[in-house]
């Protein structure tokens, strides 16, 4: 070989990436926190989010990289252009497609949905960024489509090895996710791979909105690929391989703004006339911009400036239709986690009691699919902080375990109407028995012990909710809009120690 | 600061006391186990007190006949301690691993084919229970002794059962492994129960069912006296080690927790339950569930008739 081949790097590198990401999503809470750390941070939203948040920096590395090499990143970096490389690989291979053709122009739906993102954004929703970053969108698919075939496996496993008493792996299961939200995680996923079989990569460059922003820098990219047209034999080998379509080799024309930045047409020139050089070397002749181009692209960098000016969002909360949801301890409140989540699940992923849940519109058009805490079926852990660890977008902060125990997402009211104690005079306890924070405290009137909230300390962990043995729920915890900290529990009294007096050192 | 230093310090010597009691049991104190020849009447209580959690239990059992006399060769055991909640030794949640370990290398010392050892998580949520099996300390000493740690924390681990006689507990799910194994051993450990009081060995019998809230919700204290008419534990081992005395059952800090050193075994486990609220400080009337359970005739709630071993150590 000895060949320098930058195509073969590629395809090793995002497969890594690719891997690395699926396996942040299988939700193992050190794992996922590690990759999120440091991989989920060059994603271009949850790198743009905490640009503006300021939170990070690694967006200005994306800026960077895009103006230096072109829209690498859609290769190299972005999990859902690699699945649907694998599936374009895949079907070359069985042969369902030959080569692929030179694109139709979708651009102008794509600037549509860009603008449409923004649009929303500057209004308060992150609605469009829930649905088609592609970053979340692979994501919600690794963590909702394939951690479940992982799990099945796992889980057969467990059952074969635990037949030899061996409990070292243990059955794993994955909350039930709301049906509205796997239906749209399996519609992008089929959509996707259908338009990856048959149009390549056409979702890129007609739908992703992030894919559009890089392809307008990429206009101005220092390093571009360049087709020599005085050589040219017209053969097609370069139009035939490439995924993004944006070869003209009846025109002798590449688009860089739609080039994906595979690298594959470099090595298909028997006669190494595509070249992949820096802007110095490049053709004169080749207009750089379009007028309309250059138009579109101010009004899209212009709302984008926009949007990432917090005061001009309007009032969020006004889109709440019903009950505000519960969010997850280091959120902040409704404001900050509308603004920030991404809705990529990779803490309903992570969160190892599975209290987290998206909903689909429980944030009202503030965004679609973020997660909530739902309490039916389980609990947020007293000693847990993961999900803040492996938010990659900071939408979920990560506070120190200390902090988030102090932390108020939601308070706790009882319905003595429903509460078995007070209806049947009976003990129960569970809800008291369950808080982790003693703001359920005893009161014992008649030999009856009644459970009572004090508010100062209640968290809203929904351990009360969730241990609630009456239905519907006596005792349920409704959302904090603007998360608080509560008082550290202190005894109004110091236990007594003394034990009763003893016969023969026993008390009976 | 300050509490980071206590709790290390407290570690190191709750390691150097370990240290000390396993080499105390070492060279002496299994033989006996193999030798009971005694022809005294069988106690129906034992009482030991003032020593560390497995030297008790080496003398406490010896006092009960040794431990061939629950445990044939080739039997399985299964050990149930109290693991429910997430909290180390010190706050008195949970059984103490030392004196699970003793009994564990008891049951192999009588001949056990295996020792299994679970609980269920008290909230039946998922995701909780390694936490508790870890912290706890009973996981890695149980592994030490050369039991299971069988997990209790889904379904499939559970099966259906009736109860006879039973008024409102007519039907549970039970975890397999007591269907499976030969002989039962519940270990609870003593503490407050801010809402029935005290939990001992009745109320440690709700960690092998499924649905603990079904008990909640239906009548906690009838429940729990009835789920005996289903099983009642071979043997009863109730640690009185460190008894948490307020904030129960999951504490609020290792300050709830006053150490009583102090080990109760017996095979009735109403006249467990009895002393050990005494021990505990409150009348025994008061805890419904012991009534209850002398009711369904359980067992005895009237020590006076019964033959107590005392040990002071």
């Amino acid at each position: 070989m000895g060949n320098f081949k930058i195509k073969n790097i590629r395809v090793v590198f995002s497969l890594l990436i690719f891997s690395l990401t699926v396996l942040a999503l299988l939700g193992h809470v050190k794992i996922s926190q590690l990759i999120s750390e440091t991989l989920f941070n060059v994603q271009f939203i949850p790198a743009f989010i905490q640009f503006v948040e300021g939170t990070g920096i690694a967006f200005l590395f994306l800026v960077l990289l895009t103006l230096c090499f072109g829209r690498v990143y859609c290769s190299f970096l972005c999990p859902l252009g690699v699945l649907q490389d694998l599936m374009i690989r895949l079907s070359l291979k069985i042969g369902i497609k030959k080569q692929h053709v030179r694109l139709d122009n979708f651009i102008y739906f794509q600037y549509t949905v860009l603008i449409l993102t923004i649009v929303t954004v500057i209004f308060g929703s992150f609605a469009f960024i829930n649905l088609f970053d592609p970053y979340t969108v692979f994501a919600k698919i690794a963590a909702h489509l394939f951690k479940p075939l992982v799990l099945f496996f796992n889980n057969i496993l467990v059952e074969i090895v635990e037949t030899f008493d061996i409990y070292s792996i243990s059955i794993k299961r994955q909350n039930s996710i709301p049906f509205h939200v796997l239906a749209v995680t399996l519609i992008f996923l089929t959509g996707i791979l259908f338009l990856s079989v048959f149009k390549a990569r056409l979702y890129c460059n007609s739908i992703c909105p992030v894919g559009l922003i890089l392809g307008m820098m990429s206009r101005v990219s220092f390093y571009k690929f360049h087709m020599d047209k005085e050589k040219c034999r017209h053969c097609t080998l370069c139009e035939r391989v490439c995924k993004a379509g944006c070869i003209d080799v009846q025109n002798l024309t590449i688009d860089n703004s739609r080039c994906v930045g595979c690298f594959n047409c470099l090595d298909v020139c028997d006669k190494h006339l595509i070249s992949y050089t820096h802007r110095t070397a490049e053709n004169k002749n080749h207009p750089v911009w379009v007028r309309r181009h250059f138009l579109l692209n101010s009004v899209v960098v212009g709302s984008a400036v926009l949007s990432a000016c917090t005061p001009f969002r309007l009032e969020k909360t006004g889109f709440l239709p019903g009950k505000a949801p519960v969010m997850p301890p280091g959120s902040l409140g409704f404001d900050h986690f509308t603004k920030t989540c991404t809705a990529c699940h990779l803490c309903v992923s992570v969160c190892p009691t599975q209290v987290l849940k998206p909903t689909l519109m429980g944030y009202g058009l503030s965004g679609l699919m973020l997660p909530q805490l739902s309490f039916q079926k389980a609990r947020c852990d007293f000693n847990c902080n993961a999900c803040g660890k492996s938010c990659p977008t900071g939408a979920v902060t990560s506070l120190p375990l200390k902090e988030k125990q102090l932390t108020q997402i939601g308070t706790a009211s009882l319905n003595k109407e429903l509460c078995v104690v007070h209806i049947k005079k009976k003990h129960c306890g569970a809800c008291g028995e369950a808080c982790p924070t003693h703001a359920i405290f005893p009161v014992e009137d008649k030999k009856v012990i009644f459970p009572e909230i004090n508010l100062e300390y209640c968290i809203g962990c929904g351990a009360c909710e969730h241990a609630c043995p009456t239905d519907p729920n006596a005792i349920v915890v409704s959302s904090v809009l603007i998360h608080k900290k509560v008082k550290t529990y202190k005894p109004d009294r110091k236990p007594e120690l003394k034990l009763i007096p003893q016969k023969q050192g026993f008390p009976f | 600061m300050n509490d980071n230093k206590t709790r290390r310090e407290f570690l190191k010597k709750s390691m150097v006391m370990a240290f000390a009691a396993g080499s105390t049991l070492v060279p002496g104190s299994l033989s006996p186990i193999f030798a009971n020849t005694s022809k005294e009447r069988i106690p129906d209580l034992v009482a030991v007190k003032n020593g560390e959690p497995d030297i008790m239990f080496n003398k406490g059992i010896k006092l009960m006949g040794g431990m061939k006399r629950f445990v044939k060769k080739g039997q399985t055991v299964l050990v149930k301690p109290n693991i429910g909640f997430n909290r180390t030794p010190e706050f008195g949640a949970t059984t103490n691993p030392l004196l699970v370990k003793a009994i564990i290398e008891h049951g192999f010392g009588a001949g056990a084919k295996k020792v299994y050892v679970f609980d269920h998580e008290a909230s039946s949520a998922y995701g909780l229970a390694a936490k508790c099996y870890k912290n706890s300390g009973i996981e890695s000493a149980a592994k030490q002794a050369g039991a299971i740690m069988a997990p209790a924390d889904d379904y499939k681990y559970y099966q259906g059962v009736k109860i006879p006689g039973a008024k409102i507990l007519h039907t549970t799910d039970v975890h397999e492994l007591l269907l499976e194994t030969d002989v039962f051993i519940n270990v609870p450990v003593l503490k407050h129960h801010s809402y029935t009081h005290v939990t001992m060995a009745m109320k440690n019998l709700m960690g092998v069912v499924w649905d603990r809230m079904y008990y909640h919700g239906y009548g906690l204290d009838q429940c729990i006296a009835e789920f005996c008419l289903y099983k009642k534990p071979d043997l009863n081992v109730l640690d009185a080690y460190r008894v948490m005395k307020s904030h129960g059952p999951y504490g609020n800090s290792p300050e709830d927790v006053v150490i009583a050193k102090s080990l109760l075994i017996s095979e009735d486990i109403v006249a467990i339950d009895t002393a050990a609220s005494l021990i505990f400080g409150i009348p025994p009337q008061k805890v419904d569930y012991i009534a209850m359970g002398q009711e369904l005739k359980l067992g005895k709630m009237n020590l006076d008739e019964l033959n107590i071993k005392r040990l002071v150590l």
